[in-house]
């Protein structure tokens, strides 16, 4: 076999740098086309947390004017301030199961307004 | 609502994390590290880990080069660049190189140093040597680009004087063509042309160095890359010199394109220019030369102030730190050192010994052979032989020095190719015996290993110029045959198939070849046929006829036939020679003395190269050489020698060496020797049929004597005494003497002779054709013994032979013919010699002449003997100590025959050759002859 001349193998070498660079090039293509659909996605996520943020603060505001509103005939009885978020609530458990806690809450102090009450006729 | 407002808050984050990923890659890896936006951005979403994660996989893609590129480069540079074409110029200005341009012995450099590189955008941009391939390996493209053209000129001017100062002066020849000026380009190289190394084109011809780089390019390929080699460096490797010089074209442009016209040859000269070790560096010349090119573009000064450029050695990505340009005031000093060095080399006084090699005998013929015959400005002159070349015609008038030349080419093979390799025939028909040297002699006991066959006086002698050629057209067939059956059809080729068979290239020299067809006979006809047949299949047989002569014009065999000439494609004109080249080829006219033009493109003014030839006859020269070969390859059988001025003695002779006591029948008779390569005896066998008799025919007494001693003496070899008789009879007293040393031989080996006279003859003639009638007639019975009568003058004998008995009115002629006539059928045979043909007739009588089946004349004109050879016309004329041999049993025509010098084969007991009485030898008893 006939040796290959420095030529060819000084080449070689210097080769394998250009070759480093376009596969990083390719590599950084690739990787970016990647995370650009995954920063969709993401963005997706951070709409959808946006939306049910501002629903679930819809809810809760209706429920509170509702009930003050309820209870404006009980005199002594201060509404107080508009709930606060509660941001120990952890973000993993579901919404919904949040909304049915409000929910449940808001229908007991319904009920709990329209039981006979003493010194009352009903 | 907290829950929410968490899960809003993640996502937002995971977002911009993903967003930050995506940023790094659409940057860049590598720019991602140094931009400030991202960085800030990394630190405050706590992102460093990604760009980590990210480097990490840039790294692991550039491993390849990071981890051992530059290291790979840096000792490939260094091994490849060695001296004048890797070192700071420091180390190498103004030193005059020593480098022959062959690679055994050093290795010619591949890579020449431009400066250092880099590769920026690699993960470590570590620097490594930046070299780029000249000389056979690859044009080189210069841009001068955002530099500027004086920028490009100082880096090809350190390119160029790498290249100069590493090579043995001579080696490296420069043309430089530039677009706008004769001498502003390079200035610093102008002393080398005063040494004819820089040849500075005219600007306004770019056609011009074209035309010459392409036709050292034509000259190349059709005079050097000769039989199957593709490139300069490949003969290089073979010869193991280099004999071509490098040649560097540098052309300087504007940046326009040349004239289609030019564009296309040079395209031609960079496709075709560096197998023939021809290199382009063009500068701002925008031609696309397609492949083996290598290209840098300057770029300018970097921020440091540092000259920068990209280079197809470094890739795309790589970048170039120029090498500092060479001091100014170096160059000039330093060149002018190259060309002082040339001139001092050329001036040197070349001898015989500058045509050998460093070492003797290792190179291959397998594609030819070459070796240098003399020198051109100190420079050697090759000349080669082989498929291109296949024969040389050398011409010169006497003196020019034509045994000086075939010495010298001789010498200059002998030397590179071993016995194995190269075998020569030498014959030489002139009488100043001019291949003496290559055979054993007196003074000097050594021979030329080489030689297998060396002619010398030849002469007249020009059948063995036939059986020369008759040898050479055997062995190209056996190698013909060889070839076929390994299915190949040149020496090349068979080598490569049959490694281990011994085929060496054949070169036959025949000095004053034009003897050999100097007359309108069968020879010139036999010599004709042959020479076509060599001349035309030896080419691919490995055999080659170099053929010489004082003055070739009048050989009608030679020019008058094109399939002869044309194969003849080597031509040597010496001084004053005539047609050997071209008619309008007039350069052997003025030709200085010991000068030669060799010419292998069949004597075309353009093929001419001038060489001095070193003297190769002198004391010390040849003869060296020869003994020195000789000591080396001691066990090399002698060379044949045949020399025409010289008789072969018997004794020596290997046939009669070589007869023995077989028991073999018939026996074979040596009556002197033929005309042929191997020395072979004229023989001829004695079988027990009619006209196996043999007659000498002629008045030349010595060479008749010497057959008939030659014939005896080799049948007596063939029996055990009392196994065959003997008569030995002199009819004259001029033989008496050679017939008496030859009973004498006979009887001290014990043999039965019975002797005889002019007295004697008579009766024993009668006796043997008594005993013959005896055995015709059936009273004898069993098988005869052999008996051979050696007859000296039979003619002599004739008057007493003619008188009659009175009682059988048989006559002594009668028993003569009867013996001659019906002796060889009952083993009697008559080897008899007669003084004219005329007389031979009168012994035989009226009627034909077939009992004599053999006979060998002397001294007889050719139409004498038609009578005696069936009929067919003889051209002969008589020649001294040569004889014409024929055998009508065997031959279709008469062979040349050189007697025997049989003394010494009698002389073994020092038998006195002066008789002391009439009967010297008294027979023994137990000899008597009994029927």
């Amino acid at each position: 076999m006939i040796a290959r001349s420095a030529y060819a193998r000084y080449k070689a070498v210097t080769d394998r740098a250009t070759a480093a660079i376009e596969n990083l090039k390719t590599y950084e293509q690739e990787a970016a086309a990647g995370l650009t659909e995954a920063v969709a996605a993401a963005k997706a996520e951070v709409d959808a947390a946006q939306q049910a943020e501002a629903e679930m603060r819809d809810g809760v505001d209706q429920r509170w004017t509702s009930v003050v509103e309820a209870l404006w005939g009980e005199r002594w009885m201060s509404p107080g301030t508009f709930p606060q978020p509660d941001l120990t609530a952890s973000p993993d458990r579901p919404v919904a199961e949040y909304a049915r806690h409000v929910q449940r809450t808001f229908v007991d102090m319904h009920e709990s307004l329209h039981k006979p009450k003493w010194g009352r006729r009903s | 609502m907290g829950a929410a407002a968490n899960r809003r808050a993640q996502a937002e984050a995971a977002h911009a994390r993903k967003q930050f990923a995506l940023d790094i890659m659409r940057t860049g890896i590598m720019a991602a590290r140094s931009d400030d936006e991202l960085l800030a951005r990394m630190r405050a979403g706590g992102y460093a880990e990604l760009l980590a994660q990210a480097s990490v996989q840039r790294d692991r893609i550039f491993e390849a080069w990071t981890s051992t590129g530059t290291e790979e480069i840096t000792d490939l540079v260094a091994e490849a660049s060695p001296g004048s074409a890797g070192l700071p110029w420091q180390d190498w200005l103004g030193h005059v190189g020593t480098h022959n341009g062959f690679h055994q012995d050093a290795p010619v450099p591949e890579l020449w140093r431009v400066g250092t590189g880099t590769i920026p955008t690699a993960p470590l941009a570590e620097e490594f040597p930046v070299a780029f391939p000249l000389l056979e390996q690859a044009h080189l493209y210069l841009n001068s680009g955002r530099s500027t053209p004086a920028r490009a000129e100082a880096l090809v001017e350190m390119l160029l004087l790498r290249v100069l100062s590493h090579f043995r002066p001579g080696l490296v020849h420069i043309h430089v063509w530039d677009f706008a000026q004769l001498t502003g380009s390079l200035p610093g190289l102008y002393p080398l042309a005063k040494a004819g190394l820089l040849t500075a084109h005219d600007p306004s011809r770019l056609d011009g160095m074209l035309d010459e780089l392409s036709e050292h390019i034509r000259r190349i390929h059709k005079g050097v890359l000769v039989d199957g080699h593709p490139t300069l460096e490949a003969v290089t490797a073979v010869q193991g010199r280099r004999t071509e010089p490098w040649r560097i074209g540098v052309l300087f442009g504007n940046g326009t394109p040349p004239t289609e016209d030019q564009s296309q040859k040079l395209r031609r000269v960079a496709r075709n220019g560096l197998a023939c070790g021809i290199q382009l560096i063009m500068v701002d010349i925008p031609v696309d030369v397609a492949n083996s090119v290598e290209s840098i573009v300057l770029l300018g000064r970097d921020q440091d102030k540092r000259e920068i450029a990209k280079g197809s050695m470094v890739g795309p990505h790589g970048l170039i730190y120029l090498d500092d340009p060479l001091p100014r005031e170096e160059v000039p000093k330093a060149c002018a050192a190259l060309a002082d060095a040339m001139i001092a080399q050329r001036s040197r006084v070349r001898s015989f010994a500058d045509l050998l090699p460093a070492s003797y005998w290792t190179e291959s013929s397998a594609v030819g052979l070459s070796g240098p015959v003399g020198f051109e400005d100190g420079e050697p002159v090759d000349l080669h032989l082989g498929d291109s070349s296949p024969h040389a015609l050398i011409g010169g008038p006497s003196g020019s020095g034509k045994t000086n030349f075939l010495y010298a080419m001789l010498g200059g093979l002998a030397a590179r190719y071993n016995p194995d390799e190269l075998e020569l025939y030498l014959l030489d028909f002139k009488e100043g015996v001019s291949f003496a040297q290559f055979t054993p002699g007196r003074k000097d006991p050594s021979w030329m290993p080489h030689a297998r066959l060396v002619g010398v006086n030849v002469n007249e002698d020009r059948e063995f110029g036939v059986a020369l050629l008759r040898f050479l057209a055997d062995e190209m067939r056996r190698r013909a045959d060889a070839a076929k059956r390994h299915e190949v059809t040149k020496l090349e080729e068979l080598r490569e198939e049959d490694p281990d068979g011994r085929w060496p290239r054949i070169v036959a020299v025949i000095d004053e070849f034009q003897y050999l067809f100097a007359e309108r006979d069968a020879v010139t006809s036999q010599a004709t046929q042959l020479l076509e047949d060599v001349a035309r299949r030896g080419r691919s047989q490995g055999i080659h006829l170099v053929l010489a002569s004082q003055d070739v014009s009048g050989i009608e065999a030679f020019w008058g036939k094109p399939a002869i000439f044309e194969q003849f494609t080597l031509r040597v004109a010496l001084p004053k020679a005539r047609r050997v080249l071209a008619d309008t080829n007039r350069a052997a006219i003025e030709l200085p003395r010991w000068h030669a033009v060799l010419n292998h493109e069949s004597g075309v003014q353009h093929g001419n190269k001038l060489a001095k030839i070193p003297d190769a006859t002198a004391k010390k020269t040849f003869d060296a050489l020869q003994l020195e070969l000789w000591q080396r390859e001691h066990g090399q059988e002698k060379p044949i020698l045949f020399d025409g001025s010289r008789i072969p003695e018997l004794s020596a002779v290997e046939d009669f060496r070589r007869l023995r006591l077989t028991g073999e029948q018939p026996p074979s008779v040596l009556l002197g020797q033929v005309i042929d390569v191997e020395g072979s005896a004229a023989r001829m066998r004695l079988s027990a049929a009619p006209g196996r008799n043999i007659a000498v025919l002629g008045s030349a007494q010595q060479d008749a004597c010497s057959v008939l001693s030659a014939a005896a003496l080799s049948l007596a070899k063939q029996y055990r005494p009392g196994e065959c008789t003997f008569t030995v009879a002199s009819m004259v007293e001029a033989t008496t003497v050679q017939a008496l040393a030859l009973q004498g031989e006979l009887t001290r080996q014990g043999h039965v002779v019975e002797s005889g006279d002019l007295e004697s003859i008579r009766g024993l003639l009668a006796t043997r054709a008594a005993a013959i009638t005896e055995r015709m007639s059936g009273t004898t019975a069993g098988t005869p013994a052999p008996h051979f009568l050696v007859l000296y003058a039979v003619d002599g004998a004739h008057t007493v032979l003619e008188a009659k008995d009175p009682t059988t009115r048989q006559s002594g002629v009668d028993d003569l013919r009867k013996i001659l006539k019906n002796g060889p059928e009952f083993s009697t045979h008559t080897i008899g010699w007669w003084r004219s043909v005329a007389r031979l007739k009168t012994s035989l009588g009226m009627g034909p002449v077939d009992d004599i089946g053999t006979w060998v004349a002397f001294d007889v004109q050719g139409q004498d003997l038609n009578a005696l050879a069936a009929g067919q016309l003889i051209s002969w004329s008589p020649r001294v100590h040569r004889g014409l041999f024929f055998d009508r049993f065997e031959h279709a025509r008469p062979e040349v025959l050189i007697p025997y010098d049989t003394a010494s084969a009698m002389d073994e007991q020092k038998i006195p050759l002066q008789p002391t009485d009439t009967h010297p030898y008294p027979s023994h008893s137990q000899n008597e002859v009994r029927w």
